[in-house]
């Protein structure tokens, strides 16, 4: 038999290839659920006067204890404590530029709708690689460098910060290598695979971890390595172990141009180009606070 | 579009190869997630032990805008004045990045493109580390790493690590050290790893050891409060 009628031989008939009618996002941090998480400080600026915001940090509310007192004698005064803490608030953007025609025939997958969605993630991504960033600015640390983080770590930097005074909701920021070792560890210590498998041990790879031992427990990539990347640097934290600031975005009177409430989606039209740009932008800070509030978790990186 | 090899015997024939297109993922490029420059900080209360060696943990510092009061002037500068001042508040020592290894910066910079992506840039790493083309991660160089770290103490550019706090660090480790062992011997799950991390801190307590053993400095005044008859 010859001239048979096959798929190869119909080139000019069909096409190369058809797009699925779903797609694939590919990996990046994407969970934000830790910006609501109440040890994580949102310093709010009380005046639009400056890019910098203050945190006064008080030494009251039981701070100094009462002396014994010698009878006759006066009462010495007790110097008040204070302090603070600036957040500088500095721009960060991102623009994507689409030609009219790559537009129309990535038929929705490169719409307004999705740069939204990408810019309402990507400007909580950021803040939290902000955040992750000064895990490693504390005194305490826990941990030993180039050993697997494990349970003892953890209990040990809990125990610093009691010992510290630190009272309230504590947070754990951690590298995902670090949690990892944690749940290895986890394992050792008599948790059998099926209650892991069941997701008593494991919270999947969502950024939340759960809360162990009185802390909620999130990872993220963007923790950062430290004694020159042999090991990494995460962090558990209590409220005002560090603090956040960022700029409320006004509503405009622009139908291109959207208030995210702590960011701004801008669709810019370039009609002699032929493209649309989309820029997301986002005036954010973070800054260590009260050093005793915050352990660092230094453990190793492999 | 074909491409000449190399032109035959005769004038009117030459050799050729196709050139296809291909979609560059960047193979011969790190894919490095982007870190952004930093300093490191020493702080006289943060030590570690790294491959045999009692070193300062040093902070590093992101010269990130936003960050720690980081912002980046409009000549592209890093201006660093409000985080200087708190690392010097705070008791920290910023390390110079001539204090490098021979005189030169502990940074450097290298071009990646971060999950091999179309978006090439560069990011930072110290100089003890290294990587290759399409790799993800950085590989340490711990023993020279440490010795840069030890030089800094040994030549009296930081202070060294208080006895008293080398000696709290060992009786962590051992406490550390002894769970591990058990572990190891109990057996079954997790008690290869537990081996692991028992042989590196049997080092780390032998290390603190010597360092703790040292002579006791920093004692306060003698105290004989009046006791009533």
């Amino acid at each position: 038999m010859a001239d048979e009628i096959l798929a190869s031989t119909i080139g000019d008939l069909i096409a190369g290839e058809v797009m699925a009618t779903e797609f694939l996002m590919l990996l990046a941090d994407r969970d934000n659920s830790i910006l609501t998480h109440p040890a994580l400080f949102h310093a709010t600026g009380a005046a639009r006067s400056s890019n910098v915001v203050r945190v006064p940090h008080l030494g009251l509310g039981g701070y100094d204890l009462l002396s014994a007192t010698t009878p006759g004698s006066e009462v010495a005064n007790t110097a008040l404590t204070d302090g603070s803490t600036d957040v500088t608030v500095a721009p960060r953007a991102k623009v994507y530029s689409v030609d009219d025609l790559a537009q129309y025939i990535a038929d929705g997958k490169l719409d307004s709708m999705m740069f939204a969605q990408d810019a309402a993630i990507s400007v909580a991504q950021t803040l939290i690689s902000l955040i992750a960033n000064v895990a490693d600015s504390f005194t305490a640390y826990a941990g030993t460098s180039g050993v697997n983080a494990t349970w003892n770590d953890v209990l040990d930097a809990k125990t610093t910060l009691g010992v510290a005074k630190a009272s309230g909701p504590m947070l754990g920021i951690l590298h995902p290598q670090q949690w990892g070792d944690l749940e290895l560890d986890a394992l050792s210590m008599g948790v059998l695979p099926a209650e892991s498998m069941g997701g008593v041990i494991n919270q999947g790879l969502d950024a939340f971890k759960g809360r162990w031992m009185g802390i909620d427990f999130f990872v993220s990539s963007a923790v950062p390595t430290a004694n020159a990347a042999a090991d990494r640097a995460g962090g558990i934290f209590t409220r005002g172990a560090l603090a956040w600031a960022d700029v409320a975005i006004d509503p405009v009177a622009d139908p291109n141009i959207v208030s995210l409430g702590r960011a701004r989606f801008e669709r810019d039209r370039k009609g002699t180009f032929l493209e649309t740009s989309y820029v997301t932008s986002s005036f954010q800070g973070v800054a260590q606070a009260i050093d005793a509030a915050g352990v660092s978790l230094i453990t190793d990186n492999a | 579009m074909a491409k000449q090899l190399k032109k035959g015997a005769s004038s009117d024939m030459q050799r050729v190869t196709p050139t296809f297109t291909t979609t560059d993922h960047g193979y011969d490029t790190p894919h490095l997630d982007r870190m952004p420059p930093f300093v490191l900080v020493y702080n006289p209360r943060r030590w570690t032990v790294l491959a045999g060696r009692l070193i300062p943990s040093l902070h590093v510092k992101p010269l990130e805008a936003g960050v720690n009061g980081v912002a980046i002037a409009r000549d592209g500068t890093i201006r660093f004045a409000t985080a200087r001042a708190r690392i010097e508040e705070q008791g920290r020592t910023l390390i110079p990045y001539e204090w490098g290894p021979g005189g030169e910066s502990y940074m450097q910079t290298v071009r990646t493109r971060p999950r091999g992506g179309p978006n090439e840039m560069d990011t930072y790493l110290s100089v003890w580390e290294t990587t290759g083309p399409a790799d993800p991660d950085t590989y340490t160089d711990d023993d020279a790493y440490s010795e840069w770290a030890e030089s800094l103490v040994k030549d009296g550019k930081v202070r060294p690590c208080p006895p008293a706090l080398a000696r709290r660090m060992q009786d962590r480790a051992a406490r550390k050290l002894a769970r591990e062992e058990a572990l190891a011997e109990k057996g079954g799950a997790g008690s290869g790893m537990a081996k692991l991390r028992a042989k590196t801190l049997a080092q780390t307590v032998k290390v603190l050891g010597a360092a703790a053993t040292t002579k006791r400095t920093g004692r306060g005044k003698a105290a004989a409060p009046s006791l009533e008859a």
